[in-house]
């Protein structure tokens, strides 16, 4: 019976301790989601600077394993909560203005919906493998919705590709952003919101 | 079509975005590695010593990081605020904690010092200060490193600190007859005075440092009734010829001046006699009440020094040790108007003082030699 992988915060722990394959798991487990996650924060525009915010945020693992403490958040969580700071000291010194209000880029209202029947043309989302125009579709969709983060400001994209995409609870997204549940859960509502609104609009559904 | 099935499809769409498979490039993550291992060599490296002491540490940094939670840190930082301030207070008197009075103030209150100097002066003189002016021996101690700042203010200024306190005060410190002037020198000059002085001196100097058109605020206002009321019942009792000029006395005053280390009941009774004599009395052998002698005096001036400062005085309610009450028992009744006799006894090698006025007995041993001596020239004396 194979004995079952150890716990991030066990691995993170082994390696406080000296153990160096023991920070290698931990790479090998979260350096894929931990990239594109910053690289989606980043955008198009600072898409170059990914690989630096990347490194800078495992050099700080490195340089906090011995005073690390779960301290109830999970090491996935503080993982992605120190990428996000790396962000943000990154646009701030790009020059960008960086809010973090969860009501940032909002009108004040509740954003416009699509129309339903805009929808209706997509094809279901259930299909492990898509093929031929299925597969070209999602490619598409792949490809505008990223357009579509690119639109949402930082506070609304975070927590949006940390609960879709790194697949975090509201509440780990509430800690790794450091703000309150309520405010997490606003920022994803009016994410959501714009980004069914701007998928709505733009993309060509199949077989127009 | 409802909000969960878009965001299935945004979540698909995200899924398949170009971007989805996207990694690190190699030389990144070979250099992080190669970071992480370096560090964790160093750490394995100064692991043992590090774990040696990592114990003591960790307890350190855990207690650290106990004490710097903000509830424990305020808590803590209050308990040390109270400590403080409750060191910069102790034992000190409550008035001395109240701000300095108001002139007008010292004017409506006619010298505070009346009220506390009658009760100073009759620690000094042998009677007890009302309970309120009471304060324990310990008191008495501290409080005397204030009387000599007092006093070498006065030596910078020239001035003795007896003339620097106010008249009335000067007149109500008196334990004796009112009318009389106090004694001048040697027992008679009230010594422990000077610590009650101190604090109301300052308070003086302070106030005559403020405007002296400055309202007496209300505390000051209150204190100066009380000091009042006070000065008249210190004044009641100052008109009485007694040994204190304090109201109330019990057997404890007694007690405290032994240990304060005031020579006995006879030194401020000679005092009082030599400053007024025409005061004082002595019951002659028919009952009538006959001036008191220079030869009696003298006497008792002997018994005093016979006594050498060997006077005890006897509890409250304590049976009076056994003293035969012979023939040649020597037997001196002082009476002043107004106070109830004092009675200066000697039987054998024992003298013994009872004072009506407060209910005080004093009793000391003398030598044999100076007993029979004293009794000797006491049968030589006026009856």
């Amino acid at each position: 019976m194979a004995t079952p992988d150890p716990s991030d915060d066990a691995l993170m722990k082994a390696y406080a301790g000296g153990d160096a394959a023991a920070f290698e798991q931990l790479y090998a487990r979260h350096q894929a989601a931990l990239y594109r996650f910053v690289r989606r924060l980043l955008g198009a525009a600072l898409s170059a600077q990914t690989d630096e915010v990347f490194q800078d945020t495992w050099l700080r693992v490195v340089h906090a394993r011995e005073r690390w403490q779960p301290q109830g958040a999970t090491f996935r969580t503080w993982l992605f909560t120190l990428a996000h700071h790396r962000v943000i000291d990154l646009l701030r010194r790009s020059g960008r203005e960086v809010s973090r209000d969860a009501f940032d880029g909002a009108d004040g209202d509740e954003p416009w919906q699509p129309e339903a029947a805009a929808w209706q043309h997509w094809p279901a989302p259930a299909g492990a493998a898509p093929q031929g125009d299925e597969l070209a579709f999602w490619r598409r969709a792949g490809e505008k919705l990223l357009d579509c983060l690119e639109q949402l400001p930082l506070a609304q994209r975070s927590a949006f590709l940390l609960h879709h995409d790194d697949g975090l609870t509201l509440d780990e997204v509430a800690h790794a952003l450091e703000v309150g549940f309520e405010t997490a859960k606003t920022r994803l509502r009016y994410a959501m919101t714009k980004l069914r609104t701007c998928m709505g609009a733009y993309l060509e559904p199949v077989g127009r | 079509m409802n909000d969960a099935e878009h965001d299935a499809w945004l979540r698909e769409a995200l899924r398949h975005a170009p971007d989805a498979e996207a990694l690190p490039p190699r030389s990144v993550s070979e250099e992080i590695l190669a970071t992480a291992r370096a560090a964790a060599g160093k750490g394995r490296a100064s692991g043992s010593p590090r774990r040696a002491t990592g114990a003591a540490s960790d307890a350190f940094a855990a207690l650290w990081a106990w004490l710097a939670r903000p509830p424990v840190a305020a808590g803590f930082a209050s308990v040390m605020a109270a400590t403080l301030i409750g060191l910069m207070w102790w034992d000190r008197p409550m008035e001395d904690a109240l701000p300095p009075r108001p002139e007008s103030a010292v004017r409506q209150a006619p010298a505070r010092a009346t009220a506390t100097a009658p009760a100073a002066a009759a620690e000094e003189s042998g009677a007890v200060a009302p309970p309120e002016e009471r304060e324990p021996a310990k008191r008495q101690e501290k409080a005397a490193p204030a009387a000599k700042s007092v006093q070498a203010r006065s030596a910078a200024t020239g001035r003795s600190p007896s003339a620097q306190r106010e008249a009335p005060a000067r007149s109500a410190a008196t334990p004796f007859p009112a009318s009389v002037e106090p004694p001048t020198a040697g027992t008679a000059e009230p010594t422990q005075p000077a610590k009650s002085q101190s604090a109301d001196e300052k308070r003086e100097s302070a106030a005559a440092d403020s405007s002296p058109s400055a309202p007496a605020s209300p505390t000051a206002q209150r204190r100066a009734t009380l000091g009042e009321s006070r000065d008249q019942q210190a004044g009641a009792s100052a008109s009485r010829p007694t040994l204190a000029a304090a109201p109330a006395r019990n057997e404890i005053g007694a007690f405290e001046r032994e240990r304060a280390g005031v020579a006995g009941p006879l030194a401020p009774l000679l005092a009082s006699i030599a400053s007024a004599p025409e005061a004082w009395s002595r019951a002659g052998p028919d009952g009538r009440d006959v001036p008191i002698e220079p030869a009696w005096r003298d006497w008792l001036a002997q018994l005093d020094r016979a006594a050498s400062g060997g006077w005890r005085a006897l509890a409250a309610g304590a049976a009076l040790p056994a003293q035969r009450e012979r023939g040649e028992a020597t037997v001196l009744r002082l009476v002043a108007p107004g106070r109830p006799s004092l009675t200066v006894r000697l039987a054998g090698q024992t003298a013994r003082i009872e004072d009506s006025a407060n209910g005080e007995r004093w009793q000391a041993t003398l030598p044999a030699d100076a007993a029979a001596r004293l009794r000797a020239a006491a049968e030589r004396l006026p009856r």
